[in-house]
């Protein structure tokens, strides 16, 4: 059940972690000079995102802002969206290198970014809808 | 498992968003719950039988055969 409340200083602190690491993968990555420095930005910003995430999550679960059904059905949302992800980079790094397909649209990582989110959602709406 | 929570809800006269509130779930879960999609856990499950002042076992019936 979702509730109307004002930010917590947790919050503000967790949603700063996320915005930092979203920033740190993304842009700051992509404009620093140094490939070295860039990786290491990458797996920061990533890291920090996940941290956050896990973090705000338990921190609503201990708050009973969601009840416990909601939470079992995000947890299931997460776990198809993160195997549906391990396969779509297998399958898009073996197509990628058997055949000439490109993706004129878009960086194909980036097409491969959505694909948790797109699993996420579909698997979220069905689960409230069976369980 | 099985479940009388329909018949308890009417017994005492309550709706489905009345009972959420009560033991603060959704109503969508009171509906799963009741419908048998959704098994809830042993906390909430002792919420319901202390908010309708009844036993655990009066609301939900376990069948070692069906298997959930």
């Amino acid at each position: 059940m979702v509730s109307n409340h004002q930010l917590t200083t947790h919050e503000i602190v967790i949603f700063g972690i996320m915005a930092l690491g979203t920033l740190a993968s993304t842009v700051g990555a992509s404009i620093v000079g140094d490939e070295g420095i860039s990786a290491f930005l990458a797996i920061l910003g990533g890291s920090a995102v996940a941290l956050g995430g896990v973090w705000w999550y338990r921190l609503s679960e201990r708050r009973g802002e969601y009840d416990e059904r909601y939470h079992q059905i995000a947890l299931r949302g997460g776990g198809v969206s993160l195997w549906v992800f391990y396969w779509a980079v297998f399958i898009w790094s073996t197509v990628e290198s058997n055949t000439d397909i490109t993706t004129p649209v878009l960086d194909a990582l980036t097409w491969l970014l959505l694909v948790p989110w797109v699993a996420f959602g579909l698997t979220y709406l069905y689960y409230t809808r069976v369980m | 498992m099985d479940n009388d929570l329909k018949v308890w809800r009417a017994k005492t006269d309550v709706t489905q968003a009345e009972l959420a509130d009560e033991v603060d779930v959704s109503r969508q879960t009171i509906n799963a719950i009741e419908r048998g999609r959704y098994d809830p856990s042993l906390s909430l499950a002792f919420e319901l039988a202390r908010f309708f002042d009844c036993h655990i076992e009066d609301i939900f019936q376990y069948d070692p055969d069906e298997g959930s």
